[in-house]
């Protein structure tokens, strides 16, 4: 097994185990024959090609996998022109995915349970804006966008806004407030010292 | 995919997730099944799965090109109306 195959073994670990067993080998087989081929043409930007397809196509279908249980209804009506070929993407509930929106809170109350040293700095009044605690500030962005995010969440229907939202919103909310006593510390340390 | 790229003059390269993720949703909808016949019974890599169109995904591939030519050839009568 050469260097090439051992990565994309791991990329598959990230697809759900019921969809891996089903075709894990068979697209390791796959994959295989296309590096063959990329090899064969004699130009590394062929593997590079190949790599970059594989690994957008690992982005896009890898929470597709997890979150769509998808079920498609072929009719072909009589006579018809028409062949329906009918879709109907069972995206996650309104619900777990309006859970999942609300993440970045998940997050303050997790904190706030296993480490609530860590919440201090939001409270740290110098550097303060407009008189508020300025990890306050913080996280009312982070929570607007939050809530941006919920609203998006709970009216989209399609997968991929679904996707678009979390990587979009969501995940640079949460990020915000993970960092957010990380950012009021590093303030803190390089604010100059006044008084005294 | 050999025949795939043969077919699109190389144009569509399907990577495997891409690939399987569309075999899974044709199997479920009834319009391919899996095949137990193997081109090369001996050799080949024995992981690799083979399918074949049902016949309910026959008469959809046949409908399907049969819509998309309407419409094709629609577009064409379009464009050639654009041209002075």
């Amino acid at each position: 097994m050469n260097r090439h195959e051992r990565i994309y073994r791991r990329l598959l670990r990230l697809y759900p185990a019921g969809f891996r067993a089903r075709y894990g080998d068979a697209m390791i087989s796959l994959f295989r024959e296309q590096l063959r081929d990329a090899r064969s043409s004699g130009e590394r930007r062929q593997i590079a090609s190949l790599w970059a397809r594989c690994l957008v196509d690992t982005v896009v279908t890898v929470p597709k996998q997890h979150f769509e249980k998808e079920r498609r209804v072929a009719q072909v009506a009589e006579g018809s022109p028409v062949a329906l070929v009918q879709v109907r993407p069972r995206s996650p509930t309104r619900t777990r995915r309006v859970l999942l929106s609300l993440l970045p809170v998940w997050v303050v109350l997790a904190r706030s349970i296993v480490a609530p040293g860590a919440n201090e700095p939001l409270l740290a009044n110098p550097p303060a804006w407009f008189g508020v605690p300025f990890g306050f500030s913080l996280l009312a962005i982070a929570f607007a966008a939050m809530a941006v995010g919920t609203v998006l969440m709970a009216k989209t229907t399609s997968m991929r806004s679904a996707i678009y939202t979390f990587a979009f919103v969501t995940a640079p909310a949460t990020a915000l407030v993970v960092l957010a006593p990380v950012i009021i510390l590093l303030i803190i340390a390089v604010s100059p010292k006044t008084g005294g | 995919m050999t025949e795939v790229a043969a077919l699109t003059d190389g144009a569509v390269r399907l990577a495997p997730g891409t690939l399987y993720a569309n075999i899974k949703r044709l199997l479920d909808g009834g319009l391919i099944e899996e095949s137990d016949e193997r081109p090369d019974p001996e050799g080949g890599d024995q992981r690799r799965r083979y399918y074949r169109l049902t016949a309910a995904g026959q008469q959809v591939v046949v409908t399907e090109v049969a819509r998309m030519e309407v419409l094709v050839v629609g577009a064409q009568r379009w464009i050639r109306g654009l041209k002075p």
